[in-house]
């Protein structure tokens, strides 16, 4: 027998019988099926789900019309249109618009506090982890999930000249197996966050401590920087001279030697175009690759990054800063048509939301880059396959085709339009959200 | 002659002198003959005695013979000669555990140099002449893990000790030494003031330094030289302290990776992350719960019992009221636990969890008779503290301020 859930928001909310709100109205129309158990049915052991929609964006431009996708195991299997769908699988049928699920490159989700998130005893600090920061059980990773963010990378605290290693984690599923790496790329900071964060526990009395031991200025970073990548390449020499007695074993110093070595991958924060011009300069006195986050005044270094083929984070995007951003000062000349330009000079874009989670979440962001001036297309790929690949993960994550994650989203319409919302957000063909239900409804969500 | 009456007196007085040295080196038991430890057999009769194991004797007898248990049930051969006590309708426990406490050693459990302390121990700076201790007992609480603060990722190791003792001996009060081995995940763990200042880093440190000492070879017993490479093998117990729940979730992590031996201290998030918890099977140290605590935090013991885990309460004396121990447990109950899990969390599984349940914890025949005579049900707080044995003496009268119920007659003998 066919098990079939109807996903039809707009059916759902014209032709409820009993109209009690708009969850009532989801609930009627999306899951009349739910009680029997199609979605509850984790005892099925032949787990094969069909998705079949109007309109399926693979991710890399393509487009399926009418089509189905077969997922099995948690990984598609076939999509494409006039396929046969196979017996016994369960059937998510939807009127919407299916799209891979959005991944955010630079994202802050989950981190507890700013003291978890940053550590003031140095201002270099490759070999901790991020992971450590983060509480995965956070309401933000389901505040992500409703938006249709699947997988973040949740970048490091800035800080720290050269801070820990981010990672990256699903949103949403059994906790346990959200991790997907948990040592990513190191993350250096060239700006005002380490000036500023570095002294907001200063003591005011005047002592000197570790935490007074700060950048002050743009110059004393960069020569923070400079100086721990001259102490990696000193380190490497006594080591490989001496051996363990010449040097003792540093756990940073092995961190950053690897990133000499281009063994992990290196990204850099800076926001004004002097520190953008002045992380290309240092990364080229050490020859590191590196991508470039935040990056708000791309739009003035656009040959420069192209020349260096910098892959960019960009994000978030905004008119008038807030918060940290507006007092750091960076953050006063934005420009919205900054991923457009970058896109159009053929840099490498991705957009990340950083950390808002609501109404700037990341689907809003690729529409500000689409009202900036963006191809839809391009504006897709820069939320699922060019931070897939930024993070190292494009042959799992990022496009709809077989052998890849079975993370998508079904949008009610037209993808990143105001008017738009994530109906049904699969994760590891999981179902984790389900628009008209709690997060911990769903049996994706359990154990 | 006078020199010969002079040298006799000289001799006499020797032998007094003598006598007198020998009798004070004799256990002055401070007037209370009755459980003197020399004195023979003693039986303790009530109308109910909870052994602590689960078992319970209507009208029981507990007999006690220098200091020890000798027997404990309900139709048991006395010896001739014994003094037999009726406390009547009153109940007899095993003597309460705390399993984290500062008792005496209030603000000298935190070495605040750096944030690894293995070296260092509570054995040293506790004092026996702290009224904090009496208050204890006057709560029924006969033995305490003194345990070093959260504000180091390693603290030191706890020292596990009686609140009293028959005689003024500092060494009769020790139970065990040099151990467990405090460490804190928690957020105080990480200070201003000192590496490491954030989670971030404070993880890392654990991290690094438990892989260090676990590269350390530890052959045989426990390296009392080196506690945290004994810890890392497992050869020393410890006590994780945790917060909130990714503190939990982290440390579930390092007993999956490191192979450790731990109870898990201050779990205020348990009730949330007790599916993750019955799966990991660590012990748990559970409250203080008061009557301001959320209902949700209080069901967390019941869930445990559920769950199959082994887990005591605190008080966190003398911080908080050493009447939060019984308060505890009564709470749970309310909140579903089971009566007869919710004694052991006072009594046999603190003693476990300890490691000190060789002596104390339960009443059975061999270890230490520490009792506590309540006017009623200890869960019930309605209950006072009658009499409190420890090594078979009465250490603690409750009923001669407040002669009022039952037992008392008994009491004043």
């Amino acid at each position: 027998m066919q098990k079939m859930i109807f996903m039809n928001c707009r059916t759902g909310f014209r032709g409820a019988k009993y109209r009690t709100g708009w969850r009532g109205a989801v609930l009627l129309g999306a899951v009349l099926l739910f009680a029997s158990g199609p979605i509850a049915a984790s005892e099925d052991k032949d787990d094969l789900i069909v998705v079949k929609a109007p309109l399926i964006h693979k991710g890399d431009g393509q487009v399926v019309k009418d089509g189905i996708i077969v997922i099995k195991d948690g990984k598609i299997r076939a999509i494409g249109n006039g396929l046969p769908i196979p017996v016994g699988a369960r059937e998510i049928k939807s009127e919407g618009v299916v799209t891979p699920g959005l991944i955010d490159a630079a994202s802050t989700a989950g981190v507890i506090n700013t003291y978890s998130w940053t550590e003031h005893s140095s201002e270099v600090v490759p070999q901790m982890r991020t992971l450590d920061a983060v509480d995965r059980r956070s309401r933000v990773f389901e505040r992500l999930v409703r938006k249709g963010v699947t997988t973040v990378y949740v970048t490091p605290g800035s800080g720290s000249v050269i801070g820990s290693r981010g990672t990256v984690l699903k949103t949403a599923g059994p906790v346990s197996g959200r991790i997907l790496v948990t040592e990513g790329s190191v993350k250096a900071t060239l700006g005002r966050d380490t000036q500023m964060r570095g002294s907001y526990n200063r003591r005011p009395s005047g002592e000197v401590t570790f935490l007074t031991r700060r950048p002050t200025t743009r110059m004393g970073s960069t020569w923070v920087f400079r100086d721990a990548f001259y102490s990696a390449l000193r380190y490497q020499e006594a080591r490989g001279k001496g051996g363990g007695q010449a040097s003792p074993h540093d756990p940073a110093m092995e961190t950053l030697v690897a990133v000499i070595a281009g063994k992990v991958p290196f990204r850099i924060q800076a926001r004004q175009y002097n520190d953008i011009w002045a992380a290309i300069r240092l990364c080229n006195e050490f020859g590191i690759d590196f991508v470039l986050e935040e990056a708000t005044e791309a739009y003035r270094c656009i040959p420069e990054l192209k020349e260096r083929n910098v892959p960019v984070v960009y994000g978030p995007i905004f008119t008038h800063a807030r918060g940290f951003r507006s007092s750091s000062g960076e953050a006063r000349r934005p420009c919205i048509n900054t991923a457009g330009l970058l896109r159009k000079a053929g840099v490498t874009v991705a957009l990340t939301a950083g950390d808002q989670a609501g109404e700037g979440a990341l689907p809003h962001q690729a529409g500000y880059a689409i009202r900036g001036g963006l191809p839809f297309d391009d504006a897709l790929k820069a939320v699922t396959s060019v931070p897939a690949g930024i993070l190292g993960l494009e042959k799992r994550l990022g496009l709809l085709k077989p052998g890849m994650d079975a993370d998508l989203v079904i949008w009610s319409g037209t993808p990143f339009a105001a008017t738009t919302q994530a109906v049904t957000v699969l994760i590891n063909g999981e179902v984790v959200h389900l628009l008209g239900f709690h997060a911990s409804e769903l049996e994706g969500n359990k154990k | 002659m006078r020199r010969r009456i002079e040298k006799r007196l000289a001799l006499t007085s020797m032998v007094v002198l003598f006598a007198c040295f020998w009798f004070c080196a004799i256990p002055c038991a401070g007037g209370v003959p009755e459980g003197d430890p020399g004195a023979g057999p003693l039986a303790l009769r009530a109308a109910k005695v909870y052994t602590g194991a689960g078992t319970v004797h209507e009208k029981g007898v507990v007999l006690i013979r220098g200091g020890k248990v000798e027997a404990v049930g309900s139709s048991i051969a006395l010896p001739a000669g014994c003094r037999v006590i009726d406390f009547k309708d009153s109940v007899i426990a095993p003597g309460l555990i705390d399993p984290d406490s500062s008792l005496g050693a209030l603000n000298h459990v935190a070495e605040r140099a750096t944030a690894l302390q293995p070296a260092v121990g509570t054995e040293s700076v506790f004092d026996r002449f702290s009224r904090d201790f009496n208050r204890a007992l006057a709560e029924g609480i006969t033995s305490v893990l003194i345990t070093p603060s959260g504000e180091n990722i390693v603290g030191g190791t706890a020292v596990a000790v009686k609140t009293s003792s028959p005689t003024p001996c500092r060494m009769s009060r020790i139970l065990r030494t040099g151990g467990p081995l405090v460490l804190a995940l928690e957020g105080s763990a990480y200070r201003y003031d000192r590496m490491p200042t954030s989670r971030m880093g404070a993880l890392d440190l654990f991290r690094r330094s438990l892989d260090e000492a676990s590269r350390k070879a530890v052959k045989g017993g426990e390296d009392r030289a080196d506690r945290l490479a004994s810890f890392a093998a497992g050869k020393l117990d410890g006590f994780l302290r945790v917060g909130s729940r990714y503190d939990i979730e982290s440390a579930i992590e390092f007993t999956r990776q490191y192979k450790l031996t731990v109870a898990l201290l201050g779990v205020h998030d348990a009730w949330r992350m007790m599916d993750e918890l019955g799966q990991a099977g660590l012990p748990l140290i559970m409250g203080p719960y008061s009557f301001s605590t959320e209902e949700r935090l209080l069901g967390a013991p019941a869930r445990a019992a559920k769950a199959g885990l082994k887990f005591a309460f605190t008080a966190g004396a003398p911080v908080r009221n050493p009447a939060l121990l019984r308060t505890s447990a009564a709470l749970a109950v309310q909140s579903g636990l089971d009566r007869e899990t919710a004694l052991k969390a006072l009594t046999l599984h603190p003693a476990e969890i300890t490691g000190i349940a060789h002596r104390v914890g339960s009443i059975a025949a061999g270890k230490d008779a520490d009792l506590v005579v309540f006017s009623g049900d200890p869960l019930d707080l309605t209950s006072r503290v009658l009499v409190v044995y420890i090594d078979g003496v009465p250490v603690f009268r409750g009923c001669s301020c407040h002669d009022r119920g039952t037992g008392s007659e008994e009491c004043r003998k």
